[in-house]
């Protein structure tokens, strides 16, 4: 009787511990939201109050007048064009690698490989200086690429593992019935590793979306910024903007991923498990 | 086929996957090899980042770098935030996500919601973060105000002594739901008769935990260490929103410093060589940790 009672308090303070740690979790987050739909004199009255009317117009100067619109579009692009490199390339790499004989093999995925061991500021100088000496500075290639090559070896790693589980005798059969190199990549391999692709794709999309440091130092336009840049741009922008509009930037900003998160969450968690631990 | 050709045979029978990997290797070729070849030869001379390297200084800029107190104070900040994420994080990680394996009221929601801290940039957790320490509309020096505790109310962030701790604090709040996440997944694994079969023996919680489940996730404990140092070696986001290093360099770490090098002071050079010096004792620490990494899957298996 007397143990069960006490089973039953722990119980309830691990709970509520478990409730304080996702308050704090949150409540930063939520705290965001609920200031970006107040008017600016709301906030500066008190900041705890809940907003009295759903107020849109922060959104409105966040989209327009903070330019929040041609940042959320840039990294749109670039972020697509980058998922799409990183599929493709990687694809046609982890095929090669896991299926194809050739000679120089492990040479060439030491090549790859490497690239983990090169931290990011020791080339950022130099490429820095390479692009623009190449003329491609704030371009879509001055971005999709530097991506590439971080995003590589991980995204490799996990496709190549993953064809490694697909029997050879598939791609035997297929080559005795006439079936050419390309037909058999495209028709055999591509649906059997989608889901792998589809979690390198995840991954490659956050790592895009999110990265700050090459937008910070390679994008010199305005109007070629990014979120990330934009972001902290609109931040430092207080005084023009007002507090709650630069609220509404940051909830804008914020949801991206939390939205994708929460419509897909099982797809999410494997990609992020699966990157963590095989990558 | 192997012997007969010889090695043209053999370069012609790999042109379909040369092919393949083509696209890859141009791409490391151009934005990775060309740049980390260049980063020693800029670090050999005095540039400012515009025009021809003239100016041969030799190993001028590694010993600038060598004797400069920030370089190492970078380190420090850089070594202390390594610390605090691999104790404070892991174990609160670890204390959540066993409560979530246990099972608790509402385990479907707090799954789901703990997780989403780290769906965010650094870049808009730092913004949020510097909204949350400011001293005039900030939050946390209300709330101290309201539970009385006013006179510890400060401007974070611009204080010397609480500016880098201040950025730890929200370094972990943002890490902790990917390592819970990771050691979630990793306790769901593990097989229920193991502590089926404590119970029979009458292990209690302690013991569970102690000769079980600890055992058990040795191997995801060294991957997320790894992981976590890693990416503390890079933390570079969170810190120039939140601080830019600053005040007089009090949250400086490595990224940033070898950022304000570059791109604040134009001193190319010297920013090179401080992050070839890095890159040494980062790959020096590398080999280390895969031995430890080695050795502790081997005492596993």
């Amino acid at each position: 009787m007397n143990k069960s009672v006490k089973k039953k308090t722990i119980g309830a303070v691990l709970f509520i511990i478990v409730l304080i740690y996702a308050l704090i979790s949150l409540y930063p987050l939520i705290w965001v939201v609920l200031q970006s739909f107040k008017t600016e004199q709301e906030f500066l009255k008190s900041i705890w109050t809940l907003p009295s009317s759903l107020y849109l117009e922060n959104f409105a100067t966040a989209f327009k007048e903070a330019k929040i619109s041609v940042y959320l579009l840039n990294t749109l692009k670039n972020t697509a064009a980058t998922v799409v490199v990183d599929i493709l390339f990687l694809t046609l790499a982890a095929f090669a690698f896991s299926k194809l004989y050739f000679k120089f093999k492990k040479a060439f995925w030491y090549m790859i490989l490497i690239n983990m061991l090169i931290p990011t500021a020791i080339i950022l100088i130099p490429m820095y200086i390479q692009v623009n000496k190449m003329g491609i500075n704030n371009t879509l290639a001055a971005i999709v690429f530097p991506y590439y090559q971080g995003l590589a070896p991980m995204g490799l790693i996990l496709l190549k593992n993953y064809m490694d589980n697909i029997p050879n005798e598939l791609m035997e059969a297929a080559k005795i019935d006439g079936c050419s190199l390309p037909r058999i990549l495209v028709s055999i391999m591509v649906p059997l590793v989608k889901p792998m692709m589809v979690t390198v794709a995840i991954l490659a999309g956050m790592g895009a979306w999110n990265e700050y440091l090459w937008a910070l130092v390679s994008l010199t336009d305005q109007t070629k910024y990014v979120l990330s840049i934009g972001i902290s741009l609109i931040q430092s922008q207080t005084n023009i903007f007002g507090y709650t509009s630069v609220f509404a930037a940051l909830t804008i900003s914020a949801s991206f991923f939390v939205i994708l998160y929460l419509c897909a969450q099982k797809t999410f968690v494997r990609a992020i498990c699966e990157g963590a631990v095989k990558g | 086929m192997k012997k007969k050709g010889g090695l043209l045979h053999e370069i012609r029978c790999s042109v379909p996957a040369y092919i393949c990997v083509l696209p890859t290797i141009i791409v490391l070729f151009v934005f990775l090899y060309i740049p980390f070849f260049n980063a020693f030869r800029i670090s050999l001379y005095n540039y400012k980042g515009f025009g021809e390297m003239t100016d041969f200084v030799g190993l001028a800029n590694y010993i600038k770098t060598w004797n400069d107190p920030r370089f190492w104070m970078a380190w420090s900040h850089t070594i202390r935030l390594i610390v605090v994420d691999l104790v404070v994080s892991l174990s609160i990680a670890f204390f959540f996500a066993y409560q979530l394996f246990k099972g608790i009221r509402g385990k479907k929601f707090f799954n789901t919601v703990l997780f989403i801290p780290y769906l965010i940039s650094m870049v808009v957790v730092g913004c949020i973060w510097k909204t949350i320490y400011d001293p005039n509309i900030g939050p946390l020096n209300q709330i101290l105000d309201m539970v009385g505790l006013g006179n510890l109310a400060t401007a974070w962030l611009s204080n010397q002594g609480t500016a880098m701790n201040a950025i730890i604090v929200t370094w972990v709040w943002r890490i902790i739901p990917f390592n819970l996440l990771i050691m979630y997944a990793n306790l769901m694994t593990l097989p229920k008769d193991y502590l089926e079969a404590a119970a029979i023996d009458g292990a209690g919680t302690w013991q569970k935990i102690r000769y079980i489940i600890l055992p058990y996730m040795v191997p995801t404990f060294v991957t997320l260490g790894v992981l976590s140092i890693t990416n503390d070696l890079r933390c570079f986001d969170l810190i120039h929103v939140m601080t830019a290093g600053g005040p007089g360099g009090a949250s400086e770490v490595l990224s940033t410093y070898i950022y304000q090098k570059a791109f604040a002071q134009n001193r190319f050079g010297q920013s090179s060589a401080a992050s070839i010096i890095m890159m040494v004792i980062m790959l020096t620490l590398t080999v280390v940790m895969n031995l430890i990494k080695k050795k502790a899957g081997e005492r596993n298996e």
